[in-house]
């Protein structure tokens, strides 16, 4: 069963998503960050514990994005797998978020 | 297949407290092994077989990798994260018992250790770790008695038949995980934008808005969709599979969503296909004007050996 979880530390929220990351997180992820919006300079997504994700999960991140701010990198993508990191390749996020790697 | 006999991995680098643990495990009967910290602990484990140890029972402060370092790297190992792992620490502030618990520990036990909640806690985590190793042997059958299919015709509606029936598909091949997001997206593409008409700018729209995932419920409920299957059929041949999904929408104008596109790199959906198309199958080709999409899979591929 996958999950989100959202945690704010001082003015970074860290989501972290657990299982695959994909349309069944459509709300979960929505709604992890919605209430921290203003309240949050930083966001870390967190996918050391995803195994992979799909199409509507690089969705919700662009819409996250859209929603915080896009003028500079302020959501960081953080502990991606191989096959997390090849989907975020594939749809060029280098260019969008920051990455740790 | 994983063993299923009871062993206990138990974690300290305080000789006196990993004896003390010994006893009150082994006054129950349960067979044990130790490791003197997070780094010896995740060698053993990753030296065994995934279902080797049942429970793991480990200290939070150890040297080289502390308690949480080591649940936290069970948890990134898919094969080893069921693996339940109990954290005993004489921390006792809330912060760190939350943190163990929101990185996935079992349970949280307070040193001085209390020998009756001590194994009342590690027979509820065997229990569990039982209760997996049951459920997957289960789906093992499954798909196993599955590998035997040459043809099959499926037939979907839902997003949740999607995920269940791509996943049933990638257990035909030697990694599934490589494969399984690939045939999702045809899938879901199938429902989303073949049966149930919507639109690419109404996507759009409705993923701002927060309304997609209940549009797409109310029109596979509406009278205009309702009816509407997505046919899948497979061949399974020793090299590979071939999966041709044909949906009864109106087509789509696909070559414009095969490849990365710059235009549309801000939308917020739009890369299913592109990222079916890069995710290694040997062919992918659209027919019938977008409506009939089929695949070939090379079922030993393994990412890698792509690259």
């Amino acid at each position: 069963m996958s999950s989100v979880s959202a945690k704010l530390n001082q003015d970074c929220l860290e989501i972290a998503v657990d299982g695959v990351f994909d349309i069944e997180l459509y709300h979960d992820f929505n709604n992890a960050y919605k209430d921290y919006l203003g309240k949050a300079s930083h966001y870390v997504i967190d996918f050391a514990r995803t195994d992979r994700i799909d199409s509507a999960a690089l969705g919700l991140m662009l819409l996250m994005r859209q929603k915080v701010g896009t003028e500079t990198k302020v959501i960081k993508l953080v502990n991606a797998n191989d096959k997390v990191m090849r989907s975020l390749e594939t749809a060029q996020f280098g260019k969008l978020f920051e990455m740790d790697a | 297949m994983p063993s299923n006999q009871t062993r206990l991995l138990l974690v300290d680098d305080t000789p006196a407290a990993l004896k003390l643990l010994g006893m009150m495990v082994a006054s129950m009967g349960w067979e044990f092994e130790t490791a003197v910290d997070g780094e010896d602990a995740l060698n053993k484990i990753k030296a065994q077989a995934p279902g080797y140890y049942s429970v793991v029972v480990s200290d939070w402060l150890m040297p080289n990798l502390d308690g949480i370092g080591l649940l936290q790297a069970l948890k990134r190992d898919a094969e080893r994260r069921h693996i339940p792992v109990i954290l005993q620490t004489a921390l006792a502030d809330k912060e760190s018992v939350q943190q163990g618990l929101k990185e996935g520990a079992f349970y949280y036990l307070a040193k001085p250790l209390d020998m009756e909640l001590v194994q009342s806690v590690i027979r509820s985590a065997l229990r569990d770790f039982k209760s997996h190793q049951t459920l997957r042997s289960e789906i093992t059958k499954i798909t196993e008695s599955f590998g035997t299919a040459k043809q099959a015709t499926f037939e979907y509606k839902t997003l949740e038949e999607a995920r269940g029936l791509s996943s049933l598909l990638a257990s035909l091949c030697a990694e599934p995980d490589e494969v399984v997001v690939g045939l999702f997206e045809l899938m879901v593409n199938a429902v989303e934008h073949g049966n149930l008409a919507i639109t690419y700018d109404e996507k759009t729209k409705l993923i701002n808005e927060g309304r997609f995932l209940e549009e797409v419920q109310q029109r596979l409920a509406d009278q205009t969709y309702c009816d509407k299957f997505v046919t899948l059929n497979l061949a399974v041949h020793p090299e590979d599979i071939e999966v041709t999904i044909q949906d009864m929408g109106a087509g789509f104008d696909f070559e414009q969503y095969l490849t990365f596109s710059l235009e549309r790199m801000l939308d917020n959906h739009g890369r299913g296909i592109m990222m079916a198309n890069q995710s290694g199958f040997k062919k992918l080709e659209y027919s019938d004007g977008g409506r009939q999409v089929t695949c070939c899979i090379d079922r030993a591929a393994v990412r890698s050996a792509l690259n």
